[in-house]
C-alpha cells in the first residue's frame, strides 16, 4: 500500500468515503422501513418521497462509488508475499503483536550492524600490524595473483632469456630443465668459475659453485648439480652465494631479486686478483678475499667481513 | 690443474743443500700445511741422430712428473710441448734407432710434498746421476687456471715462504702466459728451463775449473 | 688339327616318363630300366630274321659259305647301324606327312577334292547308363573328399583334448620368457641373472618336465597347464630383504641385539602356474645375492662403527642409538609353525627399494662397458680415463674418478640422512608448534637427492612481517651445515638439540633486528645495538644480543637483552627533567643530565599485546610524549 502514489492514495480515499456513506445510506433505509410508519395515510406520499429521497442517494452513491473504484488501480499483492506479511493480513491483528514485534527487531538489527560496521573500521585503525601491504579492499595485491615460486614456465623463460642477453660480454649462462620445471642455470663467468643455480619459480632454491675445470656433468652426461667443489675457495663461495640469496629474497619483485644477485655475482671475475678492502693482504688461510660485500661490492676477507660489521 | 710457480732456491754459501730443504720445509709446516707424500719430477733427453752433418742436432725432453702420474710430456728444443699417455715411453723405445738417448742426461727433482687448503707445496732438491745440483721449489694454487690473475697472490705467499728475493724471480716463460689458460705442459716447460739452467752452470763450471 | 678344347656329349633325356596320374594328383612314374631290361629291349630293337632273308634271296643251297659269310656279314653289320629302323620309320612317317599336307592343301582349293564329314550313327543316348557312370564318379569323389575331411576332424579333436600340443605351445611361451637349452633329454632353463651382469655363484638352473595327466577332472588340469618347473631346493620358497632403522637405548651393545624370526609369510603353492613359480625363485635368489653381497662387505671392509653379522641380520649401528638392521626373511615353508601372534613388519621400503636398485647399478657397470671396446687396450674405462694421460690429469683426480663406495657404505650413508632429515623435520615442527611468537616457517626444497637436501628456515613476527631471519640448513649424510644471512656457517651435529639451540639462538637475535626496526618506525634512535654481549649471565648457548634505544626528546630510554634460553629483558630509565639534581657548576650541557637514572625491570608478560613485537610497540607508542 505504501506503494502507491498519493494520487491513488486520495483516490482510495475518496472511495472509502463513498463507501462508508453508501453503507450509512442504506442503514438508513432500512432503518427507516425497520422504524414502521405511524400514519400511512395521510403521511404516505411524504413518506413515499422520503423514502424515494433515500433511495435515489443509495443510488448515486453507488454509481459515485462505481465510477470512482474504475480508476483506482489493482493492487500489486505480489509486493511482500513473506510470510510476515501474511501475519499483518490476520483481522486479529490487534490481540497478537507478532508483526509489530517482527519489524521492531528488524530494525533494531539493521542498526546494530551498522553501528558495528562503524566501530570495527574505528578499531581497525589502531592493530599494531605495520606489514607494508594493507589488507584493505582497495589496494590492488599485485603478488596475490602469483606467488612466485609458482611462476610459470614462459616467464622464468623470459627474464633468463633478458639475462643471458644483457650479461653475454662477462658471463655465459645456459638454461636447461632436466629436472621438470625447475629451471637450472649454469654460469661461467669468465675463466675464474662456474656457478649453478636451481630455480622453482622465480625463487633461487639451490645454489653450487665449482671451479673454471670442474664440470657439473656426471660421468653419464646427466647434470650432477650435488657434488661440490674440489678447492676450499669455491666450497666458502657456495657458502657466501646461499647466504646471499637469503638477502636477495623478494618475493613481491623475483625478478629484482634475481638480477641482482646476478649484478653481485658478477663482482666475482676478480676473485683472485683483489686484494681484501680492509686488510690489503691477497691470502687469509691460504684463501683470498672470497666475500663481496651485498652493498658496495667490495672484496672482503671471511674474518675481516666479520670484523667490519 | 692450477697454476704453478717453479722457483730456483739459491744455496747460500756455508749451507749444504739438506739444510737448506729442511729450513724450507719447516717453514713449510709452520704456515701449517700437512705432509701428503713424496713427489719426483723427472726428465731424460733424447737426441735425433743425425746422418747429416750440417744440420743442428734435435733434442726432445721426454719429462715425467709424480703429479700426472697418467701422463707423459715430450718437450723439443723449439719449446713445442705434447701431452701424450704414460705409454709414450714405449713409443720413444720403439723410436731407439732414431732418438738415441743421452748418456748421463737424466735429471730430477725430488722431495717432500704438501698441502696446504689449495695450495700444493714441492720442495726438490735436483740432482744429476747422484750429484746434487741446487734446489727447486714449487708452489701450485689448484684453484685458478689462468697465470696472470693470480700472479700477486703467488707472490705474496712465495714471499711469506721464501724471501723476497726468491719471490721477484718470474719466469720469462710465464710472461707470454698471462691471459691464456695455464696447463700442466706449461709447469714442465718451466722444470724443463730450471733443468737447463742447472745443466748449463754445470758445465760453465767445468769450464772454468779446467 | 682341330684341338679338341671342348667335349660334347650326347646323352638321352633321363627323365622317366609318367605312366599314369591318380585322380587325387599322384603321379606315377614309369620305373627306370634296369640293366639287362634295357639290354633286352635295344636287343628287340635287332631283327635277325629280317636282315638275313632281305639280304640273300637266292637260295641257301649255293653255298653254305655265302652263308656263313652273309652271317658274318650280317653280325658284323647289325651293330653298326641299330638307328636304320628308327631312321626308315622316320622316313615313313615323314614321307606320309608329305602326302598327308599334300592332300590338305588340294582339299582346300576344292577344286579336285572335297572333303565331306562321314556320317556317323548316333550313338544310343542311354541314360540309365549317363546316371550310372555319373553316380560312380560321384561316388569315388565324394569318398575321397569324406576321407580327407574325416582326418582333418580328427587332427581338430585331438588338438583340443590332446595333452602333447598343450605342452609344445606351453613351451614356447616358457622359452619366450626365460633361457631353455636342451641337455640329453632333459630341458634345462636358467634363473640368474648372469646375464645382466650378476657374478653370483650360486646357480639357478631349474628344469622343465611334462605332467603326465592321469587324472580326467579337466578343472585343475587346466589351471596347472601341462608344463612342470622342478626349482633347485635352495631357491624354493618366498624371500625378500627387511630394512629397519630403530632406535634403541644409547649405552645397548651391539652384540647383544635380539635375532629376529621371519614372521609367516605365504608359501608359494606348489601347483601354481610356472612363471609365478619361476619369479618368486629368481627374487629368492636376487636376495640371496643381496644379502651375500652385503655380509661380505660387512665382515671385509673396516669401518669406523663396527658391524656385526649374525645369521641372516647384518646390525651396524648408523648414529650412537639409531640401529639400522638389514635381514633376509627366507620362508621355505618347511619349517616348524611356530604360533606366535603376527608381528607387525617395520618395513623402510625406501632404503630396501635403494637395495635393489644399488644390486642393479653394480650388474648393470659389471656388463656395460663405456664404448669404445678396444681389443689391445683396457676394457672399461671411461672415455675422461682415457683422455686422463693427455689432459694431463692430476693424481687428486684420478683418485677420485676409482674411489668408489660399497654398497654397504652406500645404504649407510643413505640411512644416516634419511634420520637426519627427519629428525630436523620433526625439530622443527615442534618448535613451530611451541613457539607462536615469532613464527618459523620452513621452506623445503623441491629437489632432493639420497645423500643430500635443503631447508629455508624464515622467522617472522606476525604484523611486522618486514623483519625477517633466515637461515638455510643443507642436510648431508653426517652433519648439517646451518648458512646465517651474513654467511656464517656452523656444521651442526646429528644431536636435536644442537638444532634447536641454533633455531632459539636466530629467535632471540630476531627480537632485537624487530625492535630495531620498531624504533625506525616511531622516530626513537638507537643508542647501541650489540648482538654479542659480554656482560651478564652467560647463556647456555650462543650469545645473547642487546639494544638500547632513547625516545625523540631524550627523557626515555628502552634496553632490551635477550638470548637463546633466557627469556626477552625489558628495563626502561625515565628521566624526569624537572627533578632538579644538584649539578655541580662543571657540568655546562644539559645534555649531561640525561645519563642518570636507574633502569627499571619491565615485566614483559603483563604488556598489553599478543606478541612480543605488539608489547614494544605499545610502550613505544605510550611512551613516545608529543609535547
Amino acid at each position: 500500500m505504501a506503494n502507491q502514489t498519493p494520487n491513488q492514495i486520495e483516490q482510495l480515499h475518496k472511495a472509502l468515503k463513498l463507501t462508508q456513506r453508501l453503507r450509512s445510506n442504506v442503514t438508513q433505509v432500512f432503518q427507516k422501513l425497520s422504524d414502521g410508519f405511524e400514519d400511512v395515510e395521510k403521511k404516505d406520499k411524504y413518506l413515499l418521497n422520503d423514502l424515494h429521497k433515500t433511495l435515489s442517494s443509495v443510488n448515486t452513491d453507488l454509481s459515485d462509488l462505481e465510477a470512482g473504484s474504475s480508476t483506482l488501480g489493482p493492487l500489486t499483492a505480489a509486493s511482500n508475499s513473506t510470510n510476515s506479511t501474511l501475519i499483518c493480513v490476520d483481522p486479529i491483528i490487534d490481540k497478537t503483536s507478532t508483526y509489530t514485534q517482527l519489524i521492531h527487531t528488524y530494525k533494531w538489527t539493521d542498526k546494530m550492524k551498522e553501528q558495528a560496521s562503524y566501530a570495527s573500521n574505528l578499531l581497525k585503525e589502531n592493530q599494531f600490524k605495520r606489514t607494508p601491504i594493507q589488507s584493505g579492499t582497495f589496494t590492488k595485491r599485485l603478488r596475490r595473483s602469483q606467488p612466485a615460486c609458482c611462476y610459470p614456465q614462459s616467464n622464468v623463460d623470459v627474464l633468463l632469456n633478458s639475462l643471458i642477453h644483457q650479461y653475454r660480454d662477462t658471463m655465459h649462462i645456459s638454461v636447461v630443465r632436466p629436472l621438470g620445471s625447475s629451471a637450472v642455470v649454469m654460469i661461467v663467468l669468465g675463466k675464474t668459475l662456474k656457478a649453478l643455480l636451481v630455480l622453482r619459480g622465480m625463487v633461487i632454491e639451490w645454489v653450487k659453485v665449482k671451479g673454471y675445470t670442474e664440470d657439473f656433468h656426471g660421468e653419464d652426461g646427466k647434470v650432477d648439480i650435488w657434488s661440490s667443489s674440489r678447492y676450499q675457495v669455491f666450497q666458502k663461495i657456495t657458502q657466501h652465494v646461499t647466504a646471499a640469496t637469503l638477502h636477495y629474497y623478494a618475493p613481491e619483485m623475483p625478478d629484482i631479486a634475481i638480477k641482482s644477485l646476478i649484478i653481485w655475482l658478477q663482482s666475482y671475475s676478480t676473485l683472485f686478483s683483489t686484494p681484501c678492502q680492509k686488510c690489503g693482504q691477497f691470502l687469509q688461510n691460504g684463501l683470498p678475499p672470497t666475500w663481496r660485500d651485498l652493498r658496495t661490492k667490495k672484496a672482503y676477507h671471511e674474518r675481516c667481513k666479520l670484523m667490519e660489521k | 690443474m692450477g697454476v704453478v710457480c717453479v722457483y730456483f732456491y739459491p744455496v747460500p754459501e756455508g749451507k749444504s743443500g739438506q739444510q737448506v730443504v729442511d729450513g724450507i720445509q719447516k717453514q713449510i709446516e709452520l704456515l701449517g700445511a700437512v705432509k701428503t707424500g713424496n713427489f719426483c719430477v723427472d726428465c731424460e733427453t733424447f737426441q735425433a741422430g743425425s746422418g747429416i752433418q750440417n744440420t743442428p742436432q734435435r733434442q726432445v725432453n721426454i719429462l715425467h712428473s709424480s703429479e700426472q702420474p697418467a701422463s707423459c710430456f715430450a718437450i723439443l728444443d723449439t719449446g713445442t710441448c705434447l701431452v701424450a699417455d704414460a705409454l709414450f715411453d714405449g713409443l720413444m723405445q720403439k723410436l731407439k734407432h732414431y732418438y738415441q738417448q743421452r748418456k748421463g742426461s737424466k735429471i730430477e727433482s725430488k722431495g717432500q710434498r704438501y698441502e696446504y687448503g689449495d695450495f700444493i707445496f714441492k720442495v726438490g732438491s735436483v740432482s744429476q746421476a747422484s750429484n746434487f745440483k741446487g734446489i727447486l721449489v714449487e708452489i701450485e694454487y689448484c684453484p685458478c687456471v689462468v697465470a696472470g690473475d693470480c700472479m700477486n697472490l703467488m707472490k705474496e705467499m712465495s714471499q711469506s715462504l721464501l724471501g723476497s728475493a726468491v719471490a721477484e724471480q718470474q719466469s720469462s716463460f710465464l710472461k707470454t702466459k698471462t691471459d691464456m689458460i695455464y696447463t700442466p705442459a706449461d709447469t714442465m716447460s718451466q722444470y724443463l728451463e730450471h733443468f737447463n739452467n742447472f745443466k748449463k752452470a754445470t758445465s760453465v763450471n767445468q769450464a772454468m775449473n779446467r | 688339327m682341330a684341338v679338341s678344347s671342348v667335349t660334347v656329349s650326347v646323352e638321352p633325356v633321363l627323365e622317366s616318363k609318367i605312366q599314369e596320374v591318380k585322380l587325387d594328383g599322384q603321379e606315377i612314374y614309369v620305373p627306370p630300366l634296369s640293366m639287362s631290361e634295357n639290354l633286352t629291349k635295344l636287343a628287340h630293337k635287332i631283327d635277325f630274321y629280317k636282315d638275313e632273308s632281305d639280304e640273300k634271296g637266292k637260295p641257301t643251297s649255293e653255298g653254305e659259305k655265302d652263308e656263313a659269310e652273309e652271317k658274318v656279314l650280317t653280325s658284323f653289320e647289325q651293330p653298326s647301324w641299330v638307328w636304320d629302323s628308327v631312321r626308315n620309320k622316320l622316313k615313313a612317317a615323314f614321307t606320309e606327312m608329305a602326302v598327308l599336307t599334300d592332300v590338305l592343301n588340294i582339299i582346300k582349293e576344292k577344286r579336285y577334292m572335297v572333303a565331306d564329314p562321314v556320317s556317323q550313327d548316333q550313338p544310343d543316348n542311354k541314360p540309365s547308363v549317363l546316371l550310372l557312370a555319373k553316380k560312380r564318379g560321384l561316388v569315388s569323389a565324394g569318398s575321397v573328399l569324406i576321407s580327407g575331411a574325416e582326418r582333418l576332424k580328427r587332427s581338430h579333436s585331438e588338438h583340443s583334448n590332446r595333452a602333447q600340443d598343450d605342452y609344445f605351445i606351453e613351451l614356447l611361451k616358457i622359452r619366450q620368457n626365460w633361457r631353455l637349452k636342451k641337455v640329453g633329454a632333459s630341458i634345462l632353463g636358467d634363473l640368474t641373472y648372469k646375464t645382466a651382469g650378476s657374478r653370483f655363484f650360486q646357480g639357478g638352473t631349474f628344469e622343465v618336465t611334462k605332467i603326465v595327466d592321469d587324472k580326467t577332472d579337466t578343472s585343475t588340469s587346466h589351471s596347472r597347464g601341462s608344463l612342470e618347473v622342478i626349482i633347485p631346493s635352495e631357491l624354493e620358497g618366498v624371500a625378500y630383504i627387511q630394512v629397519e632403522v630403530k632406535s634403541v637405548p644409547e649405552m645397548m651393545d651391539l652384540t647383544s641385539v635380539t635375532l629376529k624370526m621371519p614372521a609367516g609369510l605365504g608359501v608359494i603353492r606348489s601347483d601354481a602356474y610356472w612363471q609365478n613359480k619361476l619369479e618368486v625363485a629368481q627374487n629368492v635368489l636376487f636376495c640371496k645375492e643381496l644379502f651375500a653381497q652385503l655380509a661380505r662387505e660387512a665382515v671385509q671392509i673396516k669401518s669406523s662403527t663396527p658391524h656385526i653379522v649374525v645369521g641372516n641380520q647384518i646390525i651396524t649401528n648408523a648414529f650412537p642409538g639409531i640401529q639400522l638392521s638389514i635381514v633376509l626373511c627366507h620362508y621355505t615353508g618347511k619349517e616348524k609353525k611356530i604360533p606366535q601372534a603376527p608381528q607387525k613388519l617395520e618395513h623402510n621400503h625406501v632404503l630396501e627399494h635403494s637395495l635393489h636398485q644399488l644390486l642393479r647399478e653394480v650388474h648393470f657397470k659389471n656388463i656395460n662397458y663405456v664404448a669404445p671396446h678396444p681389443v689391445n687396450a683396457m676394457l672399461g674405462m671411461s672415455k675422461r680415463r682415457r683422455l686422463a694421460g693427455p689432459q694431463g690429469t692430476s693424481r687428486r683426480e684420478l683418485v677420485e674418478m676409482n674411489v668408489r663406495d660399497t654398497l654397504l657404505e652406500q645404504i649407510i650413508k643413505q640411512t644416516k640422512h634419511a634420520v637426519l632429515r627427519l629428525r630436523t623435520m620433526h625439530v622443527l615442527d615442534e618448535l613451530a608448534l611451541c613457539i607462536q611468537d615469532p613464527q618459523i616457517t620452513a621452506h623445503w626444497s623441491c629437489l632432493n637427492s639420497s645423500l643430500e637436501c635443503c631447508v629455508r628456515i624464515n622467522i617472522t613476527a606476525y604484523g611486522y612481517e618486514v623483519v625477517r631471519s633466515s637461515l638455510v640448513l643443507i642436510i648431508e649424510v653426517d652433519t648439517i651445515q646451518a648458512i646465517l644471512k651474513d654467511s656464517r656457517t656452523i656444521t651442526l651435529s646429528f644431536e636435536d638439540k644442537a638444532l634447536q639451540d641454533l633455531i632459539l639462538w636466530q629467535i632471540s637475535q630476531h627480537h632485537i633486528q624487530v625492535v630495531q626496526q620498531l624504533a625506525k618506525f616511531h622516530a626513537w634512535t638507537v643508542v647501541s645495538t650489540n648482538f654479542n654481549v659480554g656482560v651478564g649471565d652467560i647463556d647456555l648457548y650462543g650469545t645473547a644480543a642487546s639494544l638500547m634505544m632513547a625516545s625523540p626528546k631524550g627523557d626515555k630510554v628502552l634496553a632490551f637483552r635477550s638470548g637463546a634460553y633466557n627469556k626477552i629483558q625489558m628495563y626502561l630509565k625515565e628521566i624526569d627533567p624537572s627533578e632538579a639534581v644538584d649539578t655541580s657548576p662543571a657540568v655546562t650541557n644539559p645534555k649531561w643530565q640525561k645519563i642518570i637514572g636507574t633502569f627499571q625491570a619491565v615485566d614483559v608478560e603483563k604488556l598489553q599485546g599478543k606478541t612480543f613485537s605488539q608489547k614494544v610497540d605499545m610502550v613505544m607508542a605510550k611512551l613516545t610524549s608529543m609535547s
